[in-house]
């Protein structure tokens, strides 16, 4: 529901909100612009003021003070009127006042389009867009970092979501307070909530004599400061009949000539200061900075708007169509989907797929959806994501509620597949939730919660799998995941290490055929710019699903740098150690923001086995600052599987790494990494305590342990992993 | 349906006796070149007491800015009844173009045409024309103080 407030409005009033935005950010200049050229009166009473206008110029009729502080007379010069800047020191005229044609016309375009009451509703609708929008992104945005308190956390997802995110937190105070302050000012336009100032402030009031005081000794004006002045307008010369009518920020009324005294007064009223207050929190006239900040704030707006509608369309895109759903009080079988961005639709699809070409009677419909009863149902599959830390996604948002009323059917079995990210503080977390919900509510379970990390095709196989055995039905599923588009790849150089030549490690250097580009979400043609600890999904020889290599290198060193172990019978594996220089393969890039050194100078401290030294070496070598790096690195044992073995000792040498400890599981005194770690415990807890990052990358059981060592590491310390996985301090990249 | 008729003929009846001794009036005003949004307009009738006789023309659509054309809305409460006798607000540097009808008997007889101007955040002129309504004067164009740079009336 939040996510449907959030987009649908966005999506209809984009480019609506883009020009009045953008023309809002226009005008936002002009307040500081005035207030630069204003000369300032100091403090000033308008008796004075008005005493040195009317002595340098006899004709004038109204004095104007503009929410900047200029000040503009209106007089009359010959025949005709005239409106001029005056100088309040002096009370002489300084040059014309001439209204900037452009600004006005900016201006009309912002508040009504160049229409009239058309445009001016169609603004003011835009306006209630943009607060819902940036109210429920508001919303979306705790939910997804997992709580109001966790608002300023670092922003995870991928480029574009990171883009949307971060630009809209930044934002968003500058965004509400705009479209609040313009819903209101719409609303007040069209009568909806009252201006205020009903009683008449210039009754027909008459002078108390024909003679008139001279202004600079009149009581009423001598009592008012120029900065609170909006309008004042002298009596008529030729009209003994006619009064002296003041308007402030305080109230308005008409003034005794021949005495200087009030004939009538209105102060402001409640709604009066209301919107004056309103109109300067919108415009900013007269606080330039915060027209500047307003000004900045909606420049976002239409990179906000195309963002989203990038996150939209991606979201759209996953969302499958089903074949033969069964309707829900017919179906054996029935599968539930929790999902945020709809990628784990396609999973869902596919095994639906899967369990109806097995001869089941399957109905698959989002978890909200749940059903009070299944007449027929045997089996309940739920597969969710999990959003944020622990939280439902939107799909599933209504699932725990929906199941509490629930008729839950006799001997009915239940399996739930969790879909998330390892990088998460709660890794699959409402997966375990609803597990232990439906087990609590009386159904079966057949197992554990199963978990895939980062939409591994694998893992999911390897669930489906043991599903069919439990349900006695061998599946078959066909799961082809979106795959981008490929480009090609030439091998320019290896490094083989190992002495077994069915399990050797190679380092393969490639270059891309074409140039790389910069990444632009619009051109999805040729390798995109990438970063050291970005993927590299390789297609193996005959298709099949792509395989992930952390990458060594980023684009801005030209080359493609992994690091290939051979596994007996690996088909992508074998297939790349097998390949010589000049050998083509087709590949893509996927981001992997999250797997990279935090900004900064705080030490990291990075750990890797085998292969997973790649993206280590990568981000050693691009330390050029000499930050405080340190390595802990496993390999079989010094002669063989040592990667990079030279070039580890030439980074120590020129301080790049600044501590190298490594740990050989097949020398004679066998020893892993955790083991290197828990003997430098007292080193390590330091580390940490001075803001020190830890990266970790290698196969699950090494993170495991890692993980583990760190864990008896903090003990004491008052920090645990799970803090600093939440602080985006401790990251994996786990195959 | 059977009533429609002698309806019809009442109000005929009404109608002719104002048609009979009135005439049009041309009403043509140039605006300068101001430098601001459109300008509201009310053009209006006073007798020699300068007491408001009847509303011309109104070029100001929305009657909640009408405070703003001071003279007339106070002369008329600000409750006119303008059907007819209104239309849009006039740009700066357009002209408005109307033609009313005039009782026979105010021609000549010491009545005052006045015209009010408003323009938004711009100085408001009320009474900024003012002139007497006379078979001598038309066709004769004359100069506003604020936002009017000419004003004829012809009979």
């Amino acid at each position: 529901m939040l996510r449907r407030l959030h987009s649908i409005p966005g999506l209809v009033a984009a480019l609506l909100l883009a020009v009045v935005a953008l023309t809002g950010s226009m005008l936002s200049v002009f307040p500081a612009l005035e207030q630069a050229q204003a000369r300032s009166a100091g403090t000033l009473d308008v008796a004075t003021l008005a005493a040195r206008v009317s002595a340098r110029l006899p004709g004038v009729e109204t004095l104007v003070r503009e929410p900047s502080g200029t000040l503009i007379a209106y007089h009359l010069a010959g025949q005709e009127q005239q409106a001029s800047i005056v100088d309040p020191a002096s009370g002489a005229a300084i040059a014309p006042y001439q209204p900037s044609a452009v600004q006005r016309w900016v201006k009309n375009l912002h508040r009504k389009l160049l229409l009239d009451d058309v445009g001016r509703v169609a603004v003011g609708v835009a306006a209630a867009c943009l607060l819902l929008i940036a109210l429920s992104g508001l919303g979306l945005m705790a939910r997804r970092l997992g709580g109001w308190r966790r608002l300023l956390a670092p922003v995870r997802g991928d480029r574009l979501q990171k883009l949307h995110d971060q630009t809209a937190r930044v934002a968003l105070p500058a965004l509400v307070l705009s479209a609040a302050t313009g819903v209101l000012m719409s609303l007040a336009t069209f009568g909806w909530i009252p201006e205020g100032g009903s009683a008449d402030p210039f009754p027909d009031v008459q002078p108390t004599a024909a003679t008139r005081l001279a202004l600079a000794q009149m009581p009423a004006l001598q009592q008012v400061d120029v900065s609170r002045l909006h309008q004042l307008k002298l009596a008529a010369a030729g009209d003994r009949t006619d009064v002296i009518e003041l308007e402030t920020a305080d109230g308005s009324g008409a003034i005794d000539p021949a005495r200087g005294t009030w004939l009538s007064y209105a102060p402001a009223d409640g709604w009066q200061r209301l919107h004056a207050m309103v109109r300067l929190l919108h415009t900013g006239e007269g606080l330039w900075w915060l027209a500047l900040l307003l000004g900045a704030g909606s420049l976002t707006v239409p990179l906000l708007g195309a963002t989203g509608t990038l996150l939209w369309l991606r979201r759209r895109r996953a969302l499958p169509r089903l074949a033969a759903n069964a309707p829900a009080q017919e179906a054996d079988t029935v599968l539930l989907v929790g999902s945020e961005g709809n990628t784990t639709w396609g999973f869902a699809a596919a095994l639906h797929e899967a369990l109806a070409g097995a001869g089941l009677r399957v109905h698959t419909a989002p978890m909200n959806e749940l059903q009070a009863r299944y007449r027929s149902a045997r089996r309940l599959l739920v597969l969710t994501s999990t959003y944020g830390d622990g939280a439902a996604p939107e799909s599933a948002r209504q699932f725990l509620g929906r199941l509490a009323g629930m008729q839950v059917p006799a001997d009915a079995a239940f399996a739930v597949l969790g879909f998330g990210d390892r990088q998460f503080p709660r890794f699959c977390g409402y997966a375990q939730a609803v597990h232990e919900a439906l087990a609590a509510a009386g159904f079966e379970p057949l197992r554990e919660p199963g978990t895939v990390d980062r939409q591994s095709e694998p893992h999911f196989r390897a669930w489906c799998e043991w599903l069919g055995q439990a349900i006695g039905r061998p599946l078959e599923v066909n799961y082809t995941p979106r795959m981008p588009p490929t480009t090609s790849l030439k091998l320019v150089s290896r490094n083989d290490y190992g002495a077994d030549p069915e399990t050797l490690t190679a380092v393969l250097r490639f270059e891309p055929e074409a140039p790389a580009r910069r990444r632009l979400p619009w051109r999805s043609r040729g390798l995109p710019a990438f970063e050291t600890g970005d993927l590299l999904g390789v297609l193996p020889p005959g298709g099949g699903a792509p395989r992930y290599y952390s990458l060594a290198s980023a684009s801005s060193e030209g080359v493609v740098e992994i690091c290939v172990r051979r596994h007996p019978g690996g088909l992508c594996s074998s297939h790349l150690t097998g390949l010589q220089p000049g050998a083509r393969i087709e590949a893509f890039v996927r981001p992997h923001e999250s797997f990279r050194p935090a900004a900064g100078a705080a030490p990291v401290v990075l750990v890797g086995a085998g292969t997973g030294i790649g993206p280590l070496i990568g981000f050693i070598r691009q330390n050029p600052r000499r930050r405080p790096m340190h390595l802990y690195f496993g390999a079989r044992d010094a002669d063989d599987g040592y990667l990079y073995r030279d070039e580890l000792a030439g980074l120590v040498d020129d301080r790049r790494l600044r501590s190298l400890t490594t740990a050989f599981s097949r020398a004679s005194k066998r020893a892993y990494v955790q083991d290197r770690l828990l003997a430098d415990a007292p080193r390590l807890r330091e580390l940490v305590a001075q803001g020190a990052q830890v990266l970790v990358c290698g196969g699950r059981r090494m993170a495991d342990g890692v993980a583990a060592a760190w864990e008896r590491i903090l003990a004491g310390s008052g920090l645990s992993v799970a803090q600093l996985r939440a602080q985006g301090r401790y990251v994996e990249d786990v195959y | 349906m059977k009533h429609a008729w002698p309806l019809a003929a009442v109000a005929g009846a009404l109608a002719l006796p104002s048609i009979a001794s009135a005439r049009p009036v041309t009403l043509e005003t140039q605006l300068a070149n101001y430098g601001g949004d459109g300008a509201y307009l009310a053009i209006y009738l006073t007798d020699r007491n300068g007491r408001h006789q009847r509303t011309l023309w109104v070029a100001a659509p929305k009657a909640k800015y009408w405070k703003h054309l001071r003279d007339w809305s106070r002369a008329t409460g600000g409750t006119a009844r303008v059907d007819g006798i209104s239309g849009a607000s006039v740009g700066a540097g357009r002209s408005l173009r109307v033609s009313v009808e005039v009782a026979d008997a105010l021609i000549d007889a010491g009545y005052e045409i006045h015209i009010d101007t408003a323009v938004e955040k711009m100085k408001e002129n009320p009474s900024e024309v003012v002139l007497p309504l006379t078979a001598a004067g038309a066709g004769k164009p004359v100069a506003g103080r604020g936002y009017v740079k000419s004003f004829r009336y012809t009979l």
